[in-house]
């Protein structure tokens, strides 16, 4: 009974927390090294059980509703209204008809995962908006999802540039329910949360109202890299 | 509870340190529980091992790290993420509750009803030579080396109470750490994700032993623990318990609780 205690159990507490406190100063380092290891395993749709590793780089699948909208491809339809001259509806096959833009990159998320080389297609949103005819007031572009519930927005001359699509495919086939398919926005030089899912409607407004997320305290200008107090490399 | 409840041996005079100059006080036993006699209730004689506070504090924090741990798994994994949705309420639920989830242990270590959980914490902190045989042998060989909380139970609370810290500090550098450079919060990300990976572990073996032993989880419910299991299952700890002094006094060479230098 006079046997001597050594403080085995105080030293795995303390060992954890300092494991804790090296994680979180290296934990870049060691998750860049664990995701370039999984990069092949999970470059897909569900990204597999390889995605559950931690430091995995994968899409987390996010709906802030209860559900995911699904909409088979033809009933799909989006419409373009607000400061218009000509509104309209598109199908997914009206969309198909239209020029054809591809682009690879990355997808960044404001919390910190990033799934690198993306494949993507769609139509430019520039061309969509052009279909409609804004009129001179129209400064801005309001988005809604079919989840009834998610809203984004961008500025005129965001919404022009050469890497923001109406996409139809990712990861090299047709966006699936869970991505926000049939037919979502991909603005590749934002944070994901601009990228909304299950696209509507496209509306020209004077003034946008921030987005869903945006009235949560996330920029509404939301620069890979320069908004959201974050530092990431930008999008190229 | 009423009479049933244990009362905490601090309350008779008794520092962490097993001071053994006890009033008398019948069924006082050292740092023994309340022993309530056969006999006097028709039951089985038992003995106390957990103090209100102790329960209290244990359920509150195991319904609050259950909440963490659903709400975590479906922010975390996609297929669930798919199947609840709601990603706003689940995620201010988690942060709420996880902000939240040291509140109960501090107020209970904070004052004179948390007597018996300070000394029980103490004694986790260290384990002897004889009980690191016992661990390595995986319980087959030392067994009277064992007291009131086997080397199992005392890694398993300072390893729940290690990632709970970290899982704490980093989850506050996720929600509120705009301000520090994105290595770290990648960082906290990533140490966020393997400890919570770790704690779901820890905490699955936790319930698988407390289901497969009963008394200790109806201990853990009524604060008793029957003396016959005591003998099997804290041996160093039952010793006092069958000392004839047991009843009214102290024991001649009461069994001091490991003491760690510090």
């Amino acid at each position: 009974m006079a046997e001597k205690s050594r403080p085995i159990g105080r030293r795995l507490f303390f060992g954890l927390v300092g494991a804790g406190a090296l994680g979180t100063i290296f934990g870049q380092r060691i998750q860049d090294a664990v995701g370039d290891l999984l990069q092949p395993l999970t470059n897909t749709s569900g990204g597999g059980i390889a995605a559950l590793i931690p430091g995995a780089n994968r899409f987390r699948l996010y709906t802030v509703t209860g559900g995911f909208p699904f909409i088979k491809k033809k009933d799909y339809s989006l419409t373009i209204g607000g400061l218009v001259e000509r509104p309209l509806m598109l199908s997914y096959s009206d969309l198909q008809g239209l020029p054809r833009t591809e682009l690879v990159r990355d997808f960044q998320c404001v919390t910190g995962w990033r799934v690198p080389s993306v494949h993507w297609a769609g139509v430019l949103l520039r061309d969509v908006i052009a279909l409609a005819r804004p009129t001179a007031a129209a400064k801005a572009v309001e988005f809604e999802s079919y989840d009834g519930t998610y809203t984004e927005s961008l500025t005129l001359d965001q919404a022009h540039r050469d890497d923001v699509l109406v996409a139809y495919e990712m990861l090299g086939g047709p966006i699936t329910t869970d991505h926000g398919g049939p037919v979502r926005l991909y603005v590749a030089p934002m944070y994901g949360y601009k990228s909304a899912k299950w696209l509507k409607s496209i509306s020209l407004v004077e003034q946008a109202v921030p987005g869903f997320w945006e009235q949560q305290g996330y920029s509404v200008n939301a620069w890979v890299g320069g908004s959201n107090g974050r530092h990431d490399a930008p999008i190229a | 509870m009423g009479a049933t409840t244990p009362r905490s041996p601090e309350r008779a005079g008794h520092g962490p340190g097993g001071e053994h100059g006890e009033r008398e006080q019948p069924g006082r036993v050292g740092r023994l529980g309340r022993v309530e006699r056969a006999g006097r209730t028709g039951r089985p004689e038992r003995v106390a091992r957990f103090s209100r506070t102790e329960r209290a504090v244990h359920w509150v924090t195991a319904v609050l790290v259950l909440t963490l741990v659903v709400t975590g798994a479906v922010l975390y994994v996609p297929s669930l993420s798919v199947l609840v949705g709601h990603r706003l309420i689940v995620e201010n639920t988690h942060i709420f509750v996880g902000v939240s989830v040291f509140i109960p242990l501090l107020v209970a270590l904070a004052g004179r009803w948390g007597a018996q959980l300070r000394a029980d914490l103490h004694e986790m902190k260290g384990l002897t030579p004889s009980e690191l045989a016992w661990l390595r042998s995986l319980g087959r060989r030392g067994r009277d080396a064992i007291g009131k909380f086997n080397p199992g139970q005392k890694l398993n609370t300072n390893a729940i109470g290690g990632l709970l810290v970290v899982l704490f500090v980093t989850g506050l550098i996720l929600r509120w750490g705009n301000f520090l450079p994105v290595s770290v919060r990648t960082g906290a990300t990533f140490v966020h994700d393997v400890f919570a990976v770790a704690l779901f572990a820890v905490v699955c073996g936790h319930i698988a032993f407390a289901v497969t032993h009963p008394h200790a989880l109806r201990s853990m419910v009524t604060g008793w623990v029957p003396s016959k299991w005591l003998r099997r299952h804290a041996p160093a700890w039952a010793v006092r318990a069958a000392s004839p002094s047991a009843r009214t006094g102290p024991t001649p060479q009461g069994p001091v609780p490991p003491t760690i230098p510090s």
